[in-house]
């Protein structure tokens, strides 16, 4: 099962209803809204896609099977950005 | 051909410590002595001439200053090229943070300029303080930094109001001094740094300039600058570890210094409007007039 975690070549903070993200690995300044900022600091130990999605969907109070998809996006564009790392539990 | 005398060869293997940050680093390659001034010359070749894997403590010369004299910064970047970096015919590849990684690869004819950028902006942001991708203005002691990517329109701003003083064009440094902030050029940098009297002025604000058909001119909220402000910060290159630092800055200055969107049309002066809405105190500077 694949775990996601945050890349450590980052440093991040919430400021106001957003989460600001400094990555030295990919030189870029990333801002996340609300939800995807709640997701990030969920992120700080190595969680599954259901374990994020679960967490989102009662946090916010949307369907599990639309904050699957959610979680889905944002972590491809995460990943895209180098912002995570995954591996696969044992 | 160069002249012998003007090449000199670095050590192969070398350990700098520099601030505190102790590297060890690769140098395979030669320096071309014609691109510094005597006395860094001096500090090239002794630099050259130190054993493998000797330490150089430069703590000394930033005591001397937050900005050491030219000759000083040429100095010191020299013992950081021989102690951080390899250089093949100013193919420059930073190695920075950890030994054996490279962070970033820089060529090209301003290699050695954008080496003395990464280096001095990862101090300056050690210390305290910022280098922007900004051009900077200033009128009296009363200046605005123009942060913006190539194209944005920064080179352009001093031939739209030649009475003012251009610090920079391409590169400025900001720090917090007392309860505000200044800027200054980085005057090593010939090619950013432009000699037209003091290199100061205290920061009223950001304006970050766009070309555009009509002048317009809007204040940005916090959240708008942060991410401005991140893409212009001059250390990400070189800012393995420092991730923390980096962040931090980015929201002090979005934080502290306003900012303002600069919509530039092809006439219309945009000095005294923008010093109205920064600084309306600054009457001295903001009429051009009597420069």
């Amino acid at each position: 099962m694949e775990l996601i975690q945050r890349n450590r070549r980052t440093a991040w903070r919430r400021v106001e209803d957003e989460v600001v993200i400094v990555s030295s690995e990919t030189n870029a300044l990333t801002i996340l809204n609300e939800t995807a900022g709640r997701v990030w600091e969920l992120l700080g130990e190595p969680r599954t896609y259901e374990e994020l999605a679960t967490a989102l969907s009662l946090e916010f109070d949307v369907e599990v099977g639309q904050a699957r998809r959610d979680v889905a996006d944002l972590v491809a564009d995460l990943r895209l950005s180098k912002l995570i790392d995954s591996t696969e539990a044992k | 051909m160069k002249d012998e005398a003007t090449v000199s060869s670095l050590p192969l293997r070398y350990r700098l410590e520099i601030a505190g940050i102790a590297l060890d680093v690769h140098a395979d390659a030669s320096l071309d002595l014609q691109r510094f001034d005597g006395r860094a010359q001096r500090y090239a070749r002794k630099a050259a001439a130190s054993p493998p894997d000797h330490v150089l403590q430069l703590d000394q010369l930033s005591e001397q200053g937050f900005w050491p004299p030219n000759e000083i910064a040429a100095a010191r970047l020299v013992d950081d090229i021989a102690g951080r970096v390899c250089i093949e015919a100013f193919q420059c590849r930073l190695c920075l943070g950890e030994p054996g990684r490279t962070d970033a690869w820089i060529g090209g004819a301003n290699g050695f300029e954008n080496v003395l950028r990464l280096l001095i902006s990862r101090l300056v942001l050690q210390r305290g303080g910022a280098v922007l991708h900004a051009a900077a203005l200033r009128c009296g002691d009363v200046g605005v930094v123009f942060p913006g990517v190539s194209g944005a329109g920064k080179s352009t701003l001093t031939l739209r109001q030649q009475q003012l003083h251009q610090v920079s064009e391409d590169m400025t440094a900001i720090r917090p001094v007392g309860d505000g902030w200044i800027l200054e050029a980085l005057p090593f940098l010939a090619a950013h740094a432009l000699d037209v009297g003091p290199r100061s002025a205290r920061v009223v604000g950001f304006a970050f300039p766009r070309k555009a058909p009509e002048f317009a001119l809007r204040a940005l909220a916090p959240r708008e600058m942060r991410a401005r402000i991140g893409r212009s910060l001059v250390v990400f290159a070189s800012a393995r570890g420092l991730e923390p630092l980096v962040l931090e800055r980015t929201l002090q200055l979005s934080r502290d210094i306003p900012g303002w969107e600069l919509e530039l049309d092809r006439t219309t002066p945009f000095w005294p409007e923008l010093l109205d809405r920064m600084h309306p105190s600054a009457v001295d500077a903001r009429s051009t007039a009597d420069l």
